[in-house]
């Protein structure tokens, strides 16, 4: 089933990220070009690759010092989105791996900081923040790295629809 | 002919023959440099499994155990091989339209036959 006309607040905070990303594909920036941005479906049709970003969920939690009374009361959430990058250079590229995790980690933070409201995603959140680069491994060996994105959003309680501010 | 020139003779003209278990495939040597070499056709066997957990991304993959020659022409020189970059294109299921795939890691190899991971 496509869901089109009406998603819950965290599923519209999900697709600003994406967004924000997919102005990172296809840039001028040789060996650090991104390869695309994918968010996984059941069984992922994408291959991994040097430069592809994978979205996926983290952690999510509730923040009940944030919530508001009321009727009905809004209820505040912390959802952690993972943006995985494939780090996958070419066997003969001398290039440092932590380099390309520097500058990739770089350009994200960028693509999602658009502008001063960026922790907002378009009205949908109270406030975000980047956690702690974290390595990511394959077949017991590297395959890259993961930036954590911590989202709290508030919505009305039974209502993942409404954002309350 | 010694025993190690039968083996590898065999890998290419037994193993890896189309009426018994091969297949042919599309080899993208290289992505990065796509000017530098062109894609060409060679035979593999491909053990396909379609639900593998993908750790780095925490997802359900399919999965591609694929064998072929040791060979620069009629399948892959060990020495050509880049993992960073490297695709195949297969099918996730037999009889779907092959789609390219990244060769992952070389899980073994001798003079006769590459064993590759591609997903």
């Amino acid at each position: 089933m496509s869901v089109t006309v009406n998603t819950p607040v965290v599923t519209r905070i999900s697709d600003e990220i994406v967004n924000r990303l997919q102005a990172l594909v296809g840039g001028d920036a040789g060996t650090y070009t991104f390869a695309g941005v994918v968010r996984p479906t059941k069984i992922m049709s994408y291959t991994p690759q040097h430069g592809l970003i994978v979205v996926t969920r983290g952690e999510v939690s509730r923040v009940p010092e944030l919530d508001c009374p009321g009727n009905p009361p809004a209820n505040t959430y912390r959802q952690t989105f993972l943006i995985r990058v494939h780090v996958a250079p070419s066997e003969n590229d001398e290039t440092p791996v932590e380099v390309f995790e520097d500058v990739m980690e770089a350009a994200i933070l960028q693509a999602i900081r658009v502008d001063e409201t960026w922790y907002t995603f378009n009205d949908h959140a109270l406030i975000a923040d980047f956690g702690a680069q974290v390595t990511t491994t394959s077949d017991g060996g590297y395959d890259g790295f993961a930036v954590p994105l911590n989202v709290t959003y508030r919505i009305s309680e039974g209502d993942p629809y409404t954002v309350r501010g | 002919m010694t025993l190690a020139d039968r083996i590898v003779s065999d890998a290419g003209n037994v193993f890896l023959n189309s009426d018994h278990f091969a297949e042919s495939v599309t080899y993208y040597p290289f992505r990065m440099q796509p000017g530098a070499r062109t894609a060409r056709t060679i035979k593999a066997v491909v053990t396909r499994n379609q639900v593998s957990t993908f750790n780095p991304d925490e997802q359900i993959v399919p999965e591609f155990e694929v064998r072929v020659a040791n060979d620069s022409t009629t399948g892959i020189s060990s020495a050509e091989l880049n993992t960073g970059g490297d695709q195949i294109a297969l099918a996730v299921r037999v009889g779907e339209t092959p789609t390219r795939r990244s060769v992952q890691t070389l899980i073994e190899h001798d003079e006769g036959m590459l064993v590759l991971l591609c997903r």
